[in-house]
């Protein structure tokens, strides 16, 4: 190694930094394992979500659904203006009835 | 390349501090006023890093990360950056084993680090104690390669000019 800075370099790669201490490394382990994820709680909550969702997904499809099991009320209210129409010819019938009855004799 | 473990036995966060440990309070040290701060902020990134390892791309530089951001972190919370660059540059004890051992020149070594602008120094820590690549140097400090490679060679000139010039007094 000739190169001043190689020298160097070599000379602060044998300087060995201070570990942590013992009681360093308890804290942070301590630390670690409160904080660990633990997997079977989150997949537990993930199936959970994932099966409300499932449900809300058949309620809306069953709220979707519903029109067209309410179509005869839609029926019925689109026979009102044709019940007013008979209404209204019969009336017109009942007064033509008249004249011609009238106009008879 | 030693790197982290990042299988999940129950030991394998002691054998990743057991690899790491070291370099990293000494990165830490780099932004803490004292040695206290920088095992908080080891402890803290530490913890961080072991939560979401998972997402790391390359754990190793993402462990340097988290370690340095927990150091800026408590950092800002007490003083700014310069003030805690002027302690770093005092460091209470010293930084590299043995100090019962220190000799002189090791005490030279670490004056002339403490010298180094911080930018510069943690390249050296995270290169030659931490043994990152240029490219995970990069990835920590989010910074091109080009640039995370010149401010090492910067900071050797530097450090090879300063013992330098103490040696010739």
């Amino acid at each position: 190694v000739t190169d001043p800075l190689e020298r160097l370099e070599l000379e602060l790669s044998s300087l060995r930094p201070r570990p942590p201490a013992a009681e360093l490394i308890e804290r942070i382990g301590a630390a670690v394992e409160n904080a660990a994820p633990s997997p079977w709680p989150d997949r537990c909550l993930a199936a959970a979500m994932l099966s409300g969702a499932l449900a809300a997904c058949v309620i809306v499809a069953m709220f979707v659904a519903q029109p067209s099991v309410s179509a005869p009320a839609q029926t019925a209210v689109a026979a009102g203006p044709q019940s007013s129409q008979i209404k209204a010819y019969s009336q017109l019938l009942t007064r033509a009835g008249d004249q011609w009855s009238g106009a008879l004799k | 390349m030693r790197r982290p473990e990042l299988s999940d036995p129950a030991e394998s966060w002691r054998q990743c501090l057991r690899l790491h440990g070291a370099a990293l309070l000494l990165f830490a040290r780099q932004w803490s006023t004292t040695q206290a701060d920088a095992e908080d902020a080891m402890q803290n990134g530490f913890v961080k890093f072991w939560k979401t390892r998972d997402r790391a791309r390359d754990p190793l530089a993402y462990l340097y990360a988290c370690v340095r951001s927990a150091a800026m972190d408590l950092g800002r919370g007490r003083r700014r950056r310069s003030l805690n660059e002027q302690a770093a540059a005092r460091p209470e004890s010293s930084l590299f084993d043995p100090p019962l051992e220190r000799t002189e020149r090791q005490a030279l070594i670490e004056s002339a680090l403490a010298q180094l602008p911080g930018d510069q120094r943690e390249v050296v820590v995270m290169k030659i104690w931490g043994g990152l690549t240029f490219a995970q140097i990069a990835a920590t400090l989010r910074i091109p390669l080009n640039t995370a490679a010149s401010r090492y060679r910067y900071a050797l000139a530097r450090l090879g000019t300063e013992l330098a010039e103490v040696a010739r007094d």
